[in-house]
């Protein structure tokens, strides 16, 4: 039954981006960027998804500190993992743009190098997890450095615009408007991007959290082998 | 006893435990004037734009050398398991963090305060200029550093490849107080005060040690009792 | 007067402005295309990874199955 439900999504996702792929590639040309400007299609939604995937992170680990109960953990590893494959996606993306509008692969400003810090920060999460045996450790531990790290990156945002920036900001939902609203509907409309990529990413969620029950069986299988 | 009688005999037994066997600081001490030696090799010393990326390296040196006094923090307790015996104690978590945190701060900041005049020597950089405004902002990054270094050091401390982890931890997290601290550094280095467009920076260091303090004196219960 | 102004505005542009033109689109959609492919690609192999992630986790529940099975 799981299984289907995972199908139907996954399947749901695929014609979602072809619908949405198709519609992209019938807009008109941004004027000043050209063709390269629609990558924000994709590009502006990997961050949103990618920043919704830390903030379940955070309630999960904090869930899991008050309840102890290690299906939040288990959603805390799921959910951080995408969220670093999404959160790569949006930089790798992004640096490309940046190759063609700034003229450099990689410009230091506010959003890129918060992004990569971030990146870091959940990358040695996962890390962490990964030297510590013991689980219920693990869990504890890895909880409390994921609300660490929840809670430094605004302030390595801010630290970051203290420095500069070349970013532009947002373009969306501004009352002088550039941004056309069928293109803005192609994000954050019901069947744009943004809704497939968050569909998307809660697929494989789904999928890794089955692996950590499948971990967790292995791991009592271990014990049990080792016990006799 | 009070919350803070108790970190301070955390605080005085580390120290105390750290001036007799002298492993932590002089092992800093050196790896630190090792790095100093390293930089110039990387970078003219004897040029102007060397200078004006000094405060730059000055904290890259800090945070290197941190590392090793933070390694040990944790783990000095680890054989004999004095660290059960700590946490067994009749004083809370946050006391026995607190306690440590100061007594690395000291630690950190005494190999910082030898490393400066040596600094100044290798790079031909006057750091006396704004003597107090440099020791503000030496206070207030290093307490970051240490904070943010201690939790993470009591997080990896029954970890394989703890020594590998814990710069892996910190340094990502450290980013907005090593870079307050470079910036402030930097301006005061070069001769000049800390001027309103500084100002911000402060107050970054400011903050960021106020809510990591609150979140590590919170948190590390959770992380050192279970 | 459309048609004049426009042709007066042709007989500026040389062919190495419409070259350069073409060449600036062109690299503008080759760069889209890598932009897309990084994007899928990335996420494409982050499925293969935990594909091959479940397959190793069921290979070695099995085998521990099988041995538990055979000491039992």
């Amino acid at each position: 039954m799981r299984n289907n439900i995972l199908y139907g999504l996954g399947a749901a996702v695929i014609l979602l981006l072809v619908r949405d792929i198709n519609l992209i590639a019938g807009f008109p040309q941004e004027a000043s960027q050209g063709a390269i400007f629609k990558i924000i299609f994709f590009h502006v939604p990997m961050a949103i998804t990618a920043m919704l995937c830390s903030s379940v992170a955070l309630i999960a680990s904090v869930m899991f500190l008050i309840t102890r109960n290690f299906k939040y953990d288990a959603v805390a590893v799921a959910v951080t993992e995408v969220g670093l494959a999404f959160l790569l996606g949006n930089l790798v993306t992004g640096s490309i743009w940046a190759r063609i509008i700034w003229g450099v692969w990689w410009a230091w400003d506010v959003r890129l190098t918060s992004a990569l810090v971030c990146w870091l920060l959940y990358a040695g999460y996962l890390m962490l997890r990964r030297a510590i045996e013991e689980p219920t450790q693990r869990a504890v531990f890895a909880a409390c450095f994921s609300i660490f790290a929840f809670i430094d990156v605004p302030i390595v945002y801010l630290s970051i615009r203290l420095f500069r920036t070349q970013h532009p900001g947002p373009v969306f939902f501004t009352s002088n408007g550039s941004f056309p609203p069928d293109w803005t509907a192609a994000i954050f409309g019901p069947l744009g991007t943004l809704m497939a990529l968050m569909m998307l990413a809660t697929v494989l969620t789904v999928i890794r959290l089955s692996q950590e029950d499948s971990q967790r069986e292995l791991d009592s299988l271990r014990r049990m082998a080792h016990a006799m | 006893m009070g919350f803070f009688r108790q970190a301070l005999v955390i605080t005085v037994k580390d120290l105390r435990a750290e001036i007799r066997t002298k492993e932590a600081i002089n092992a800093s001490f050196a790896f630190a004037l090792v790095i100093l030696v390293l930089f110039s090799f990387a970078f003219d010393p004897l040029e102007d734009t060397t200078r004006d990326i000094s405060g730059g390296l000055l904290w890259i040196v800090f945070a290197f050398a941190g590392t090793l006094i933070l390694n040990r923090s944790f783990a000095r307790e680890l054989p004999n398991d004095c660290l059960d015996a700590l946490i067994a104690a009749p004083i809370s978590g946050a006391a026995l963090f607190l306690g440590k945190s100061v007594a690395n701060y000291l630690l950190l900041l005494a190999v910082e305060l030898v490393s400066l005049p040596v600094f100044g020597i290798f790079y031909n950089v006057r750091w006396t200029t704004q003597f107090w405004q440099l020791m503000l902002v030496l206070v207030l990054g290093t307490w970051g550093l240490t904070l943010i270094g201690t939790f993470c050091s009591a997080l990896t401390v029954n970890i394989r490849l703890r020594e590998v982890m814990l710069p892996m931890l910190t340094y990502p997290a450290l980013v907005p107080v090593l870079m307050g601290s470079m910036q402030l550094t930097m301006t005061l280095m070069a001769g000049k005060p800390i001027g309103p467009d500084m100002v911000p920076w402060l107050k970054l260091l400011a903050g960021f040690d106020l809510v990591f303090t609150a979140a590590s004196l919170v948190l590390v219960e959770i992380v050192l009792v279970g | 007067m459309n048609f004049l102004s426009n042709s007066l505005l042709l007989a500026q542009v040389s062919a190495d402005d419409v070259a350069r033109e073409v060449a600036r689109l062109q690299r503008n959609y080759e760069f889209l295309s890598y932009g897309l492919t990084a994007a899928w690609v990335i996420l494409v192999v982050y499925v293969l990874m935990m594909v091959a992630r479940e397959r190793t986790l069921k290979r070695e529940i099995a085998n521990l199955k099988a041995m538990l099975e055979e000491k039992r």
